[in-house]
């Protein structure tokens, strides 16, 4: 009986095979189209060029490619850019993606397992999948830019270069099968509008002197930690500018996994976070939309706090809470994302003698000041920072 | 025979006692007062409208004694930074110019475990990192904690006032890696009258299509990858413009660093400084290699220059070759070697976007002399990897002042698809 079955896995071993190619699996996939990815392609136009531009999720990726590239960090861009100018156009790669992966890189790092026919079908469709660079005047080109892979919204930029001028597009697009921690929340709906105060300049920097020194634990009892940073942007230029400075969203399981705070009597909207390189720790931002706006700007109230990697995969928080604000300042400064700033006093001073004070042994120590930062999506240089004349900075730190 | 073991392993206990503690050996956190160790020897001063900047790097060593823990074995470098505010108003410092990834000082005193002593290097370090504002009149110093480099260490400060901003670049020379350029006087590689001076560009692109298609072996037998770029500048805004963008100075072959590059192929981890393997040009290997890392030693790009006997327009010209590894195999003679991705017009024109999108390329052209290469007709490089191309090489010119995208010039000397 035993013997029977050896000899029908045998037989289906070589059928396999010999169907293979020998030695290797063979290399699948289906065409660009085959899937509705490109049905959710988003368009924008700039004097002669027009760009349409899709992200396919991770089955999409895999029955394009025929390798789960999503796995390996990978994720392809499809743009089309069509030349109706009268010079050449150069498309630049790296503003999409400093980093970007080369097609046969790729194709090279997943030759294993596959036969040798299959490795050269997988190197030609790699290759012919690749966005070229040149565009010949009224042309149009189109392919994939394999990009660092974004779970959740994917903002990047697509710049083209033509007859000495430039033009720079920024797109923001959703990715299938990633839900970030906000959407279970309806932050249009979360107050009635008749409840939304609108304040100009003057009154929107009483309001936010105003606010409560600190977070709190759900029965508002213990008091948590400051609440030293306020964001100001319209709805959706808020996220890309987040994005765009470099903080990715978390999912509704990894923002469920955190220790909650409280503030408005709710706990956060929203947990933004930066991983710091070589996995020493992470800044995090929480924001709380806040029961007020100035025009069409929405305020976002919140905390950055930096933690690092203390044992194994254990972190610890940083108590140097001024550093965390200050160093969030910097990643939307850095991120040509900032084109306002405003500082508010505070009373709550907790000074660096009080954290190591065997007594009091405070968990944090700060100046107590609160940082306002206006967003932008059009890039701000540093030097055209609107500096507002509220608080003068808290210059004269503790050392 | 068991006798001669056991006193082989006594004299092996012996020798590495007297080791550990003729090395100081890092036991934990003692801080040691900055005069202490002379680091500050090799430091560099700029000074601009006002403000006086000081930065000095310790080594390996000088950082042991200074933190007395081996803070580079933690990929961590602390950069000594001194700022004299001689204006009239506050200045802010931004550590984030220096490191975008700094480390704090609470996160340096968690390296040591201990409580009692933690708090100890929690209350030092924070009081000798730097401080973000200097008042006027007042000088200010301290550390700041970043990733680590090896040779040239080349950070940014970046400082502001109520009404305008200050960029310093630094490159401080940090002792310990047998860098491949230094051994070269550029200088001294040409005898004047062996140096052609063009000023027109008719005749500058005829020379540059004559220069040999491609990199060979120490013998001159046998070619490999194809020579694809051409940079014309002054030396130093070379040197800054590549550091700028990213790329390292790659340590010379040596037994001792192909092992280093041989583990790193097996546990992944990425060993920055790998050496490349030597090509040559003019009758001599590469005058400069650097490397830019990417997320591990399976996936860096290669990049070697040569000096070539030529001026354009009073400018110096170098002649290169650029390679993306895409994958790490073994050989014989160096024990490791690197996969090339073959399309390599695609690293050329990563070459050329990296440098433009880090403001310091100020125009760009083509010539020929690579001559075309199909794919479905490859050619070899040395080690047998096959690659194509349209046959350009790309000519870059680096500027000598941060230039904006929009600001870069194109020539149209020879145009891709033509």
């Amino acid at each position: 009986m035993t013997h029977v079955r050896h000899r029908i896995i045998l037989v289906a071993v070589a059928l396999a095979a010999g169907l293979a190619g020998c030695g290797g699996k063979a290399y699948l996939y289906e065409p660009v189209d085959s899937g509705t990815f490109l049905a959710r392609a988003e368009r924008e136009s700039d004097g002669p060029i027009h760009i349409a531009t899709a992200v396919p999720g991770r089955e999409e990726t895999e029955r394009i490619f025929g390798i789960d590239l999503y796995d390996q960090g990978i994720q392809p861009v499809w743009l089309q850019v069509e030349n109706a100018g009268d010079t050449l156009a150069r498309y630049a790669l790296v503003s999409t993606d400093p980093e970007y992966f080369s097609p046969l890189e790729v194709s090279y790092m997943n030759r294993r397992g596959y036969s040798k026919d299959a490795r050269a079908a997988m190197d030609e469709r790699f290759h012919n999948l690749a966005m070229p660079r040149y565009i010949d005047p009224g042309e149009t080109q189109s392919g994939f830019v394999l990009t660092h892979a974004d779970w959740g919204a994917k903002g990047f930029n697509v710049d083209v270069f033509s007859g000495g001028e430039s033009y720079n597009f920024t797109f923001l697009l959703r990715v299938p099968g990633f839900e970030p921690d906000y959407a279970r929340i309806d932050l249009k709906s979360l107050y009635a509008d008749d409840d939304i105060l609108d304040y100009e300049a003057d009154a929107l920097q009483e309001a936010i002197r105003n606010l409560p020194c600190c977070s709190t634990d759900l029965g508002g009892e213990e008091s948590g930690e400051p609440v030293n940073l306020v964001l100001v942007g319209e709805g959706e230029e808020l996220l890309r500018a987040l994005l765009r400075s470099g903080w990715r969203e978390t999912s509704i399981e990894e923002a469920a996994a955190q220790e909650p705070q409280f503030l408005f009597g709710r706990e956060q909207d929203a947990i933004f976070r930066y991983e710091t390189v070589g996995g020493d720790g992470f800044y995090e931002l929480r924001f709380w939309k806040a029961p007020f706006q100035s025009g069409d700007d929405y305020v976002y109230v919140g905390m950055a706090r930096h933690f690092y990697r203390w044992i194994g995969s254990v972190s610890r928080f940083d108590p140097d809470v001024d550093n965390a604000r200050n160093f969030a300042a910097q990643k939307f400064l850095y991120g040509q994302t900032l084109k306002g700033t405003g500082w508010i006093a505070g009373e709550e001073v907790v000074p660096v003698t009080s954290f190591w004070d065997k007594l009091i042994s405070t968990p944090y120590f700060s100046d107590g000041y609160r940082i306002v930062l206006w967003l932008s999506v059009e890039p701000v240089s540093m030097f055209d920072i609107d500096i507002r004349a509220w608080d003068p900075p808290p210059r004269w730190m503790q050392k | 025979m068991r006798m001669a073991l056991h006193i082989r392993q006594t004299m092996y206990l012996v020798t590495t006692l007297l080791f550990a503690s003729l090395s100081g050996c890092a036991t934990g956190f003692d801080f040691k007062p900055v005069e202490s160790v002379p680091f500050r020897e090799r430091a560099v001063t700029q000074v601009e409208d006002g403000v006086r900047v000081t930065a000095a790097v310790p080594d390996k060593k000088e950082t042991r004694e200074l933190f007395g823990l081996s803070l580079y074995k933690k990929r961590v470098q602390p950069v000594w930074i001194e700022i004299e505010n001689m204006t009239e108003g506050p200045i802010g410092f931004l550590p984030f110019s220096v490191d975008a990834d700094y480390h704090t000082p609470m996160e340096i005193a968690s390296l040591t475990r201990s409580d009692k002593k933690r708090q100890e290097a929690e209350q030092q370090l924070f009081r000798n990192s730097v401080n973000m504002w200097v008042a006027p009149g007042d000088t200010r110093s301290g550390f700041i904690f970043t990733n680590a480099d090896e040779g040239t260490k080349a950070f940014n400060v970046d400082l502001l006032s109520d009404e305008r901003t200050w960029a310093f670049t630094f490159f401080i020379a940090v002792p310990g890696l047998a860098v491949d350029h230094y051994d070269v006087d550029f200088n001294a590689i040409y005898p004047e009258e062996e140096i052609t001076h063009f000023t027109d560009a008719e005749s500058f692109i005829a020379a540059l299509e004559e220069l040999p298609c491609c990199v060979v072996d120490s013998k001159g037998e046998n070619t490999g990858d194809p020579l694809n770029i051409v940079i014309v500048g002054e030396p130093q805004d070379i040197y800054y413009a590549v550091i700028r963008a990213g790329w390292d100075e790659t340590e010379a072959v040596t037994a001792a660093s192909g092992w280093k590059t041989a583990a790193s192929f097996f546990t992944g981890g990425a060993y920055r400084y790998s050496p490349v393997s030597s090509l040559y040009l003019f009758g001599r290997k590469q005058d400069v290699a650097l490397q830019r890392i990417r997320e591990n030693i399976h996936e860096r790009n290669h990049f070697r220059l040569w000096l070539a006997p030529m001026t354009f327009q009073g400018e110096t010209v170098w002649v290169g070759q650029i390679s993306r590894d895409i994958g790490v195999r073994f050989t014989r003679k160096t024990i490791t070697t690197h996969k090339i991705d073959p399309d390599v017009d695609e690293t050329r024109e990563f070459l050329a976007e990296n440098l433009a999108y880090n403001q310091v390329l100020a125009k760009f052209a083509y010539v020929g002399g690579v001559g075309e290469t199909p794919i479905d007709e490859p050619r070899g490089n040395l080690t047998g990897d096959p690659w194509f191309t349209d046959g350009l090489r790309v000519v870059l010119w680096i500027a000598s002042d941060l230039t904006n995208l929009d600001d870069i010039e194109y020539e149209r000397w020879v145009a891709p698809g033509d």
